[in-house]
């Protein structure tokens, strides 16, 4: 794992933000959009997905250094 | 039997006669209730020969087994007959406080036929029904009106009542309980406003209810109820209502905007989502008899061109019909339109698409200010749409309120441009959730839904998301929105589900925690079916599969089961990018997994005996079984 730190932006969307505000995180080289959302001890329930700089990508995703990182629950209203 | 009383009251607006009428016990076993119930109700003594608002025509009023229990997501309701928007089979669900009231007071249903000589109105209190003279409140609002019933009668008496749209048989005219739940969907308002029938109140003297094991039945609830209280999707509905996640999904390509030519907006996703909602208008949580969750809004604007006083707030449906739809980000235009037309009778969805249809043949030049009788109809006006459009389609005022009260897939009909841009299956438009971002299980289930496009005919929105669970009956796939992978499978198990949830009438916003065992559970403990989970799924699918004979004798047939061009076409911003829907591909195995003849898009012979089905199959399969 790369041991150069990253900066990465966190936003949470909708309904996420009942559960983390925006933050402005420190994280090791190499963590995933998974790891990040694990960290951040977020509920299941959610279904979590995410979209980076603009585009979604698959939570499998390696972050880069100074991505923001919009969190999105999957849920919707009816 | 418990559970349901086994009666219904049975009303003839003709003569005036009102008696109780005894429900075969073999049919709630077989059918349920609610919409379920009401299916077999009319294959049996329907008059498939009269139009929807003929006085022939039947307005049947269901509950389902669970109505009165003090359980949350139990006090949902059905009501169900023709549809004046799509002539073949409509049912929809409204929740509230009738339902419970109507089961206490002695009724699992009412079935209402004929015309009255002048507006009238149905009183029940417990055994004593009778029809009291209405000529008073013919014309007016329903805000009116529900108050003026309340001042006559008393706060405990529950009401449905119809505004000017249902009088005028608009084509989706809606009936309204308790000023706040809606009946919205398939156009019933107007079956009543055809009858003469303004309103039905009901009052019960008692609150008690049968069950075949209070014991069993109070274990079943404390499972669910924990559940509940750690259930996030509770939690969010109970924190933002129903748009709560409107924002998020927005990203999920979930929101319509702009009739559909677009699915993503990052700005208005913000400004119309349920926090919003929550910080800038909202002054009280309101809830259905006895839930826990309360999704519904209490909301008050106080200034600006559309304040409104306080009372009922929008639900999602509303707010992305007059808002992004129309290409607007107005939060308080959006409640606003919601306000008005739950004043005037009209579903929020079908009058917000066909609005919006309109508002694109105007920008294209299929409609004219000659068509429109001098109207402008510019994307995001909601001033004009709000004074002007509503009422004239609530009154059928003028020529751009006969054009468009019936619908769009009529007025493009009628103007004979823009139909690829209706956005509509079976006659009837689609709720606010794209298939092409949302899900694509939806588009499947969408067009062979009987009712026409719907969200809640069955649950394939929420499996989408990944909420459902049932190992039990063999669904333990992981769904993705934007594929069509696993869908024409999981459909299979969603109608059935869909049938189930729609004939118990519990809420879909409550019941997604539940697990198999608990359905399974709910209906022994309540009403004494004694089914295994495969008899309870037989039963939903049964469910599904009467709907789509009644609808094969109104003469649909499997190119009925489809979606208007627009639904399908790639949206131009937004998702999915560059992922096609194979909606044949996945209607064609749909119905090889279901059993489905494919040119008449009915249940084959063997299908419906395998469904205990054999009378039905013998009716619309000429061989001998």
């Amino acid at each position: 794992m790369d041991a150069k730190p990253l900066n990465i932006k966190v936003r949470p969307v909708g309904v996420v933000k009942m559960f983390i505000k925006d933050l402005d995180v420190e994280l090791p080289g190499g963590t995933t959009v998974e790891q990040l959302i694990k960290s951040l001890a977020l509920p299941d329930g959610l279904n979590i997905f995410a979209s980076i700089n603009g585009r979604k990508e698959p939570l499998k995703r390696i972050l880069n250094d100074g991505d923001e990182v919009k969190l999105i629950s999957i849920l919707s209203g009816g | 039997m418990k559970g349901n009383t086994g009666t219904i009251l049975r009303v003839d607006l003709n003569s005036g006669d009102i008696h109780r009428e005894t429900i075969p016990e073999e049919w709630y076993l077989k059918y349920i209730g609610g919409s379920g119930l009401a299916a077999k109700y009319f294959w049996e003594r329907g008059d498939f020969d009269a139009g929807a608002t003929d006085p022939e025509a039947m307005l049947m009023i269901m509950n389902g087994p669970m109505a009165g229990l003090k359980m949350s997501g139990a006090s949902r309701f059905s009501i169900a007959g023709r549809s004046p928007l799509t002539g073949h089979w409509g049912d929809s669900s409204c929740g509230g406080y009738f339902a419970p009231e109507l089961r206490y007071a002695g009724y699992d249903g009412i079935v209402v036929s004929g015309r009255a000589e002048k507006p009238c109105l149905l009183l029940v209190e417990d055994a004593n029904a009778r029809l009291l003279d209405a000529t008073e409140y013919w014309g007016l609002g329903i805000d009116t009106v529900h108050r003026e019933l309340k001042a006559r009668f008393g706060p405990g008496y529950r009401d449905l009542i119809i505004g000017p749209a249902g009088e005028n048989r608009v084509g989706f005219a809606a009936i309204i309980s308790e000023n706040h739940h809606t009946f919205g969907r398939a156009g019933f308002g107007a079956v009543m406003g055809s009858k003469n029938l303004k309103a039905v109140v009901a009052k019960a003297s008692n609150r008690k209810m049968a069950m075949v094991d209070p014991e069993g039945f109070k274990r079943v609830r404390r499972e669910i109820n924990l559940k509940l209280k750690e259930s996030i999707t509770a939690d969010v509905l109970r924190q933002h209502g129903t748009a709560a996640n409107l924002e998020g999904s927005m990203f999920k390509g979930d929101v319509p905007i702009r009739n559909f030519t677009s699915n993503f907006n990052e700005e208005m996703g913000g400004t119309l989502t349920g926090d919003a909602l929550t910080a800038k208008y909202l002054t009280k949580k309101h809830a259905c008899a006895f839930c826990s969750v309360g999704c519904k809004r209490i909301i008050e604007i106080k200034e600006g061109p559309f304040h409104i006083s306080e009372g009922p707030g929008p639900e999602y449906e509303t707010i992305v019909s007059f808002g992004s739809l129309m290409d607007s980000s107005d939060l308080a235009a959006a409640c606003k339109a919601g306000r008005v037309c739950n004043d005037l009778g009209m579903d929020t969805i079908s009058a917000g698409s066909t609005i919006a249809w309109a508002m694109e043949a105007f920008e294209q030049g299929d409609l004219t200010l000659q068509d429109t009788g001098g109207v402008p109809l510019n994307w995001a006006d909601l001033a004009t749409v709000i004074d002007v459009v509503l009422p004239m389609i609530a009154r059928r005022e003028g020529r751009l309120g006969a054009l468009l009260a019936d619908g769009s897939a009529r007025a493009a009909a009628t103007i004979g441009k823009g139909m690829d841009y209706t956005t509509h299956s079976k006659g009837m438009e689609a709720p606010m959730h794209d298939p092409r971002g949302g899900g694509h299980g939806l588009a499947l289930t969408y067009a062979v839904s009987p009712r026409g496009a719907c969200h809640v005919a069955d649950p394939m929105l929420f499996m989408e998301m990944g909420a459902c669970y049932w190992p039990e009956i063999g669904f333990e796939y992981e769904l993705m929105p934007c594929t069509d992978e696993n869908k024409p499978e999981a459909a299979v198990v969603s109608v059935a589900m869909g049938g189930i949830e729609n004939s118990a009438c519990i809420c879909n916003f409550v019941d997604g925690d539940f697990s198999i065992p608990n359905w399974v559970d709910l209906f022994n403990t309540v009403a004494g079916y004694n089914w295994t989970a495969s008899d309870m799924m037989t039963a939903g699918r049964r469910v599904f599969f009467i709907k789509r004979l009644i609808n094969h004798k109104y003469g649909l047939t499997a190119d009925d089961d489809r979606l208007t061009p627009r639904l399908l076409e790639p949206a131009r911003d937004g998702e999915p990018e560059g992922i096609k829907i194979e909606f044949d591909a996945m209607k064609s195995k749909f119905y090889s997994l279901i059993g489905f003849d494919e040119t008449l898009g009915i249940p084959g012979p063997e299908s419906l005996v395998s469904a205990d089905m054999k009378e039905e199959a013998q009716a619309v399969w000429t061989q001998n079984l």
